[in-house]
């Protein structure tokens, strides 16, 4: 099948899937509805579910769905940038520093709330950013920084962020069951504040990514390839970085740490449409999306009425999806 | 004024300068090969001129342009560049890799491929032979078809100057051959100025206009293949005995190995060099 059928087919499909995801998403749940019950909840505005359906359901629906699409985002731009498709969005230690920020945060004893953002939240958030900015800035004190030695520093720091944790952990094993928040990943707690805020990091995102989706294509070949063909390069991977940085981290902030979605997705979706860039990122974030979706819907239902971490979800389901693409018969 | 010209050029990766001192020319329908020992700094100084290096000092002017003070874009519409074959991470088609090419020839990012551009690509691919082979993955393809595909894909640049990284290596004798006829019609044909790093002297002697020899890091000379080709130069940049003879149906000089004799290997070493050079004192 040529590329471009493929995608238009995977376009069908993901729209058909998502929009499935989110009527289930809306309907399923502890609270039996029906179809005309949500549809007179969301029109009426003030029936008996609709703070079931537009306080909780969509809202939780709508976030799952945007760090998806954040993760695989970043998980398509960290496996370009590193020439490698086993990358994922915390390879850098975005994780490692955001739950460092968390459980600090509960050890504290902090209580703030800003844009949507709880104290841990921001602590997550805060973390992760400086552990990726000081691995970026010590991998750049040698004079000629390569992928490698970013990558390198990135596991290093990772690994002491995550020691830092366990030692928190260790002191005060009251905090540990609300700390597997942060290791597994949840989107119990979502809110409408923290549906806007993720939702205009992914849009700018996916502007400048889509904007520089050629340079990632060049990138691919190797920095020197990339530079005769006229790429500015050491710029275009700072963007990138920074891009991969921001939304890996906006999303360990609100959801925690859910693993594979950044990793088998736009590996995934390479598989299914080829790699160019300028169809790979977007059609990975829409893709992404749907998987967190999917992943949270089951998280839900599986054990109801308590929930699963949706980060054991994906990847129960994503690791032998995964070992299935990549050991599938190829066709010529 | 020269069209390409190099003067005092000194490019490494860190560390010590790889090369150093290093001035050069080039015309246009000139086919110059850069011919060393394993690590004597070619493929560094074909690197260097497109400014492709992570240290780079001296000037390098195309067209009187100083190339120092060019973005990469417009470089890239001066000189093209052709890496070694490697192994592609990402399963690009070979149509997808020779319009990379194109990206930067655009007015914007997000312009899309124009008349001219698609003109330039096929054409491109069809010089190469490698037109039939547009909708192959790059990881479906040999070695030589590879090679063809990154010459395609530098042609598609559309600059006057084409810089190539040891075009024969990995590749067999027949594809060799190829490579090298290629580039020879680029250069007669379409006036392009060729550059080349190569460790085959016999190949670049059969193609090439004329011939550098450079030996840790500096040019010990330069000319044509007839002047080049000669016992004692040899043996001072490579450190092997060989014979140079006439080939009978082009009429250009090559060279054969030599077997120095019993107790000494094929290939002598720098201090095998300088043993038999005192020796001879």
């Amino acid at each position: 099948m040529k590329s471009t059928s493929r995608l238009r087919w995977l376009q069908l499909a993901l729209l058909l899937l998502t929009l499935l995801g989110f009527l289930l998403s809306l309907k399923l749940g502890p609270v039996k509805t029906s179809l005309a019950e949500i549809f007179h909840a969301i029109t009426s505005g003030k029936s008996e579910l609709t703070d079931i359906i537009l306080g909780l359901r969509l809202p939780r629906a709508l976030l799952a769905y945007l760090v998806g699409a954040c993760l695989s985002l970043s998980g398509a731009i960290l496996q370009g940038y590193f020439r490698n498709p086993l990358a994922d969005p915390f390879i850098l230690g975005a994780s490692s520093g955001a739950s460092f920020g968390a459980v600090l945060s509960l050890q504290l004893g902090l209580a703030l709330n800003l844009a949507g953002l709880s104290a841990q939240s921001l602590l997550a958030l805060l973390f992760s950013l400086l552990l990726v900015s000081s691995v970026y800035l010590i991998s750049e004190r040698r004079r000629f920084q390569t992928t490698e030695s970013l990558l390198l520093t990135g596991i290093a720091a990772g690994a002491l962020a995550s020691a830092l944790t366990s030692f928190l952990l260790f002191r005060r094993a009251d905090a540990y069951e609300q700390a597997v928040f942060w290791l597994l990943g949840s989107f119990s707690l979502a809110d409408w504040q923290q549906v806007w805020l993720i939702l205009a990091a992914l849009v700018l995102a996916v502007l400048i990514s889509q904007y520089l989706a050629r340079d990632m294509n060049l990138l691919s070949l190797g920095d020197e390839t990339a530079r005769s063909l006229g790429c500015p390069v050491r710029s275009v991977r700072r963007v990138f970085l920074l891009l991969a940085t921001l939304l890996a981290s906006f999303s360990v902030s609100v959801a925690g740490i859910i693993g594979f979605v950044g990793l088998i997705v736009p590996h995934a979706v390479r598989l299914i449409i080829g790699p160019d860039h300028r169809q790979l990122f977007l059609h990975s974030a829409l893709a992404g999306g749907l998987f967190l979706l999917v992943s949270d819907l089951l998280a839900r239902l599986v054990l109801t009425p308590s929930e699963l971490p949706v980060g054991v979800v994906t990847a129960a389901f994503g690791a032998p999806f995964f070992i299935y693409l990549l050991n599938r018969p190829r066709s010529s | 004024m020269k069209f390409l010209s190099v003067e005092n050029l000194e490019a490494g990766y860190g560390g010590p300068p790889v090369i150093s001192g290093i001035s050069l020319e080039l015309e246009p329908g000139e086919f110059l090969a850069v011919c060393g020992p394993n690590g004597s700094g070619k493929s560094t100084l074909v690197k260097a001129i497109q400014r492709l290096t992570p240290w780079l000092r001296g000037k390098i002017t195309v067209h009187g342009r100083n190339l120092f003070e060019l973005r990469t874009r417009q470089i890239a519409s001066l000189l093209a560049y052709v890496p070694q074959v490697f192994e592609p991470v990402f399963d690009f088609s070979v149509e997808e890799t020779v319009a990379m090419a194109r990206y930067y020839r655009q007015p914007g990012r997000l312009a899309g491929f124009s008349e001219r551009d698609r003109a330039a690509v096929e054409e491109a691919m069809k010089l190469t032979d490698v037109f039939e082979l547009r909708e192959k993955k790059l990881n479906e393809l040999s070695g030589g078809e590879r090679q063809r595909v990154l010459i395609a894909r530098a042609l598609a640049q559309d600059t006057p100057v084409l810089l190539l990284d040891e075009p024969s290596s990995h590749l067999d004798l027949n594809f060799q051959l190829q490579v090298y006829r290629l580039l020879q019609e680029l250069q007669k044909d379409r006036g392009k100025a060729i550059l080349v790093a190569e460790h085959n002297l016999n190949l670049a002697a059969a193609y090439c206009s004329s011939l550098i020899f450079i030996k840790d890091g500096k040019i010990i000379a330069r000319g044509r293949p007839q002047e080049l080709l000669e016992k004692d130069l040899i043996r001072k940049t490579f450190g092997v005995e060989v014979e140079v003879r006439t080939n009978r149906s082009t009429g250009l000089p090559e060279i054969s190995l030599v077997h120095p004799g019993p107790g000494r290997g094929l290939i002598q070493t720098g201090a095998a060099v300088r043993d038999a050079e005192e020796e001879e004192r």
